[in-house]
């Protein structure tokens, strides 16, 4: 077919590039091909060098394999002792290896439930499109390099540092192809890791990754930080006090985020839906288990089943999960749960909103005060972290108390 | 079971639909399906189609879903991706990789009831060009003029109605020709003569060869229900055929703002280059719609610069193409024209100034523009400077390896 293309009466090869049109020579632009498959018979390095560009001659067979602590490059790198918990520590080491060998995690939280498959391109694809990737991708090129530095295991695979991995491969590439004058066309090509020694136990990868993205800075999305909670507590058979302790986080917010995800992986059962859609119901459940009324609510399974129909389905009642956050003043009021179930939940909270208006200021600071007292109740830590809020909570004390008995005392009069 | 995978397209799967009409003649049950879907029956075939090569991770995508879904069954992958590079499109995973056209469903009228919504018949009066453009697929996908028609009322999808006692699909009320160079078939008058008497909208989709408008041609074009009429000037070289083309269309009574005129750039033109053309085609009255070249192998969409451009001023015309321009085109609004004229070069021309605070010139306020097959897209002035577009039209790019 090619043979056909671009040289009806003609026999010799072309004088330019079929791709770009430049002249060929002895530099930059010397000729390739010729190409008996593909739509140009010949092209010039310039664009055959193109990363996005293909040629069948550029199939890399790169040959991968598990490097161990015999070789002789892993065997010299320094070490570098990454803390897991207290005292507790993994001595990576500290190897510079081509971008292009690192593998990008599949299983990494940020994109394990988007992903349609796990296919490298399709990996990489979504984490450029990730959010804050851009951002992350600018800083490396105005700073040169990486100022942390990624986390892989023996077989090159990355456990923490995907977007950064992602980011180089994009500028290596450009810098190949000379679209960025201030580098040279190497630049990019290889990146310092730190390397996990092969009998790392599993869980101590997990711990890992949990501290760096559900305590650490760079937080992920809710959802991924219950899994990986749920996993650690599933998987590892870690108690969710260790789980908590492990990761200086409440056990509360651990229990919440346990049984949330618990929770959706219920739905999912019972919901299945083949795109994956019903792992988003998560936000859902979050909200729902952060609520003291709602987790009493759905104690009782039949609301819990309730729940998860309110926001199943084409349009299911609920459809976002803040509204979730109403629920609760939702199901005190009988009229407005009823709307909720046939009209949903505009109604219900239109209901509920008229009733709540004609409540006076002190009753909703009443209210407000309740409930920051609830939040004291389930985690009393906070007042012994502060004794003003105990001085405060005496006073309070005491005028509920007189309060009361001169209700008390009016009412016998 | 026919796939098209999720790329983004405005036309239904042509090729697809001819095997839907091969194998429903064999007495097979066909199913068509877009993406990974579940199929109602188990198949014993799958086909998958494919379109530009920067699209080819849908496909890709598609061809694993289905072999991992049915193992045993073969899935074929053909189309313009698959054909222009079937070492990559193999590495899906497909059993097989068609290049070219089906010879064996080339002949069949797509089967459109597969498509019910869809309401255009679209179809080759001719394939293959006699031209060797070195952007284009066309040369090296289908190669000289062929199969040649002389007639193509019989392409017309007739439709269904109730009376049939079958189901009520749509008759076609228009007429796409994809035909990559229809004055190059020498039977292009008889062809002209039977759109004209069919009265049904016609599209000319991959435009005229400008080199090729005579009077007579012209005079035929204005008489065939057109909403718009394409023509290229892609090189300086042509420039004289292509001013000829539009003076005689407007002579045989084409309205100027129907005439567009796609313009290559980022291939072996340069800036001032394209500037040029620019400016005469908006003195010479016609639309120029602008189309970034991609190389016929790329993979990845607007990444490719030529050596005579740089991104920063490709990124100067996209920003022109939003702003100045309308859905991406340049209609020969008489301030538009003035700017070009007045301006010394390429940044001149392209570069915007900073309008913040300042209201827009006259020339961008509310003005409709016909260019895309009846679509009425519609500009609408923000204060403050700059144009907000409400609904944009991409032209038709589908067949070629251009654009943005």
């Amino acid at each position: 077919m090619a043979s056909d293309a671009w040289q009806i009466g003609s026999e010799r090869p072309p004088t330019v590039c079929l791709c770009c049109g430049s002249r060929f020579d002895d530099g930059n632009h010397r000729m390739r091909g010729p190409y008996d498959t593909g739509p140009y018979r010949y092209v010039c390095e310039w664009c055959w060098k193109k990363s996005y560009m293909f040629f069948p001659d550029k199939v890399q067979h790169v040959e991968r394999h598990a490097i161990t602590e015999q070789d002789g490059m892993v065997a010299l790198a320094p070490i570098v002792d990454l803390e897991i918990t207290k005292g507790r520590k993994i001595p990576a080491r500290l190897v510079v290896v081509p971008v292009r060998d690192v593998r990008l995690s599949p299983t990494n939280p940020r994109i394990r439930h988007k992903l349609p498959s796990n296919d490298e391109t399709e990996v990489e694809d979504w984490l450029w499109r990730e959010e804050g990737t851009k951002s992350l991708y600018n800083e490396i090129k105005y700073s040169g390099g990486l100022s942390e530095k990624p986390i892989i295991d023996s077989n090159l695979t990355v456990v923490e540092g995907n977007r950064r991995i992602v980011c180089l491969r994009r500028l290596g590439d450009q810098a190949s192809n000379g679209e960025l004058p201030d580098y040279s066309e190497n630049a990019f090509q290889t990146v310092q890791c730190l390397m996990l020694p092969q009998d790392t136990d599993p869980k101590d990868v997990d711990l890992l990754v949990a501290r760096y993205h559900v305590s650490g800075k760079k937080e992920w999305a809710p959802l991924s930080q219950a899994e990986q909670i749920f996993d650690m507590v599933n998987k590892h058979n870690m108690s969710r006090k260790d789980v908590a302790s492990a990761l200086s986080l409440s056990p509360q917010r651990i229990e919440i985020m346990f049984e949330a995800f618990k929770a959706t992986l219920d739905y999912g059962n019972r919901f299945h839906d083949n795109e994956g859609k019903w792992i988003h119901k998560f936000s859902y459940f979050y909200e729902l288990f952060r609520r003291p009324q709602l987790r009493t609510w759905v104690q009782d399974g039949k609301n819990m089943v309730q729940f998860m129909e309110l926001i199943s389905g084409e349009k299911p009642r609920l459809s976002v999960g803040s509204q979730v956050r109403d629920l609760g003043n939702i199901i005190e009021d009988k009229k407005a749960f009823d709307y909720l179930l046939s009209d949903g939940f505009e109604r219900a909270n239109e209901v509920v909103r008229v009733k709540h208006a004609k409540f006076d200021r002190y009753t909703k600071t009443l209210q407000q005060a309740s409930e920051a007292l609830l939040e004291l109740t389930r985690d009393p830590t906070r007042l012994s972290k502060d004794p003003k809020k105990t001085r405060v909570l005496g006073t309070i004390k005491e005028r509920v108390d007189y309060l009361l008995s001169e209700k008390i005392a009016r009412a016998k009069r | 079971m026919l796939v098209e995978p999720e790329f983004y397209t405005r036309y239904p799967p042509l090729g697809l639909l001819k095997i839907a009409a091969l194998h429903r003649y064999r007495g097979d049950s066909v199913e068509l399906v877009r993406g990974q879907s579940h199929p109602l029956r188990r198949p014993d075939r799958v086909y998958v189609t494919s379109l530009f090569t920067y699209a080819w991770k849908p496909v890709h995508r598609a061809v694993r879903y289905y072999k991992r879904l049915f193992p045993d069954i073969p899935v074929s992958l053909g189309g313009i991706y698959a054909s222009l590079l079937p070492d990559h499109a193999a590495a899906s995973g497909a059993d097989y990789v068609h290049r070219g056209l089906m010879d064996e469903a080339e002949g069949f009228m797509p089967d459109y009831d597969l498509v019910p919504e869809w309401d255009g018949s679209i179809m080759f009066a001719s394939r293959g060009c006699i031209r060797r453009c070195g952007f284009c697929s066309v040369p090296k996908l289908e190669g000289r003029p062929s199969a040649l028609k002389y007639s193509i009322k019989h392409l017309i999808y007739p439709g269904h109605t109730k009376a049939n006692g079958c189901c009520n699909k749509r008759h076609h009320t228009r007429v796409i020709l994809w035909d990559n160079n229809i004055l190059g078939n020498s039977n292009w008058r008889a062809i002209f003569d039977e759109l004209e008497e069919l009265g049904l909208i016609t599209d000319f989709n991959q435009g005229l060869d400008a080199r090729l408008v005579t009077q007579e041609v012209a005079e035929k074009i204005a008489k065939i229900r057109m909403e718009v009429v394409r023509v290229a000037y892609d090189y300086h070289g042509i420039g004289p055929a292509v001013k000829r083309a539009i003076e005689l269309l407007k002579e045989a009574g084409v309205s100027s703002r129907k005439i567009i005129s796609y313009t290559i750039f980022n291939y072996q033109d340069d800036p001032k280059d394209f500037f040029e053309r620019v400016r005469d085609l908006l003195n010479w009255g016609a639309v120029c719609y602008p189309m970034r070249f991609e190389p016929l192998t790329s993979l990845d969409k607007n990444r490719f610069v030529s050596p005579r451009w740089t991104r920063e001023e490709i990124e100067i015309v996209a920003k022109a193409r939003r702003v100045i321009g309308y859905a991406g085109a340049f209609p020969p609004y008489a301030g538009l024209v003035d700017k070009f004229n007045r301006a010394k070069d390429f940044r001149e021309a392209f570069e915007l100034r900073d309008r913040s605070g300042t209201k827009p010139p006259n020339f961008l306020k509310e003005q409709d523009l016909d260019i895309n097959g009846g679509t009425k897209a519609r500009a609408q002035t923000r204060l403050g400077g700059g144009l907000d577009w409400r609904e944009t039209t991409v032209l038709d790019q589908e067949k070629f390896q251009l654009g943005e």
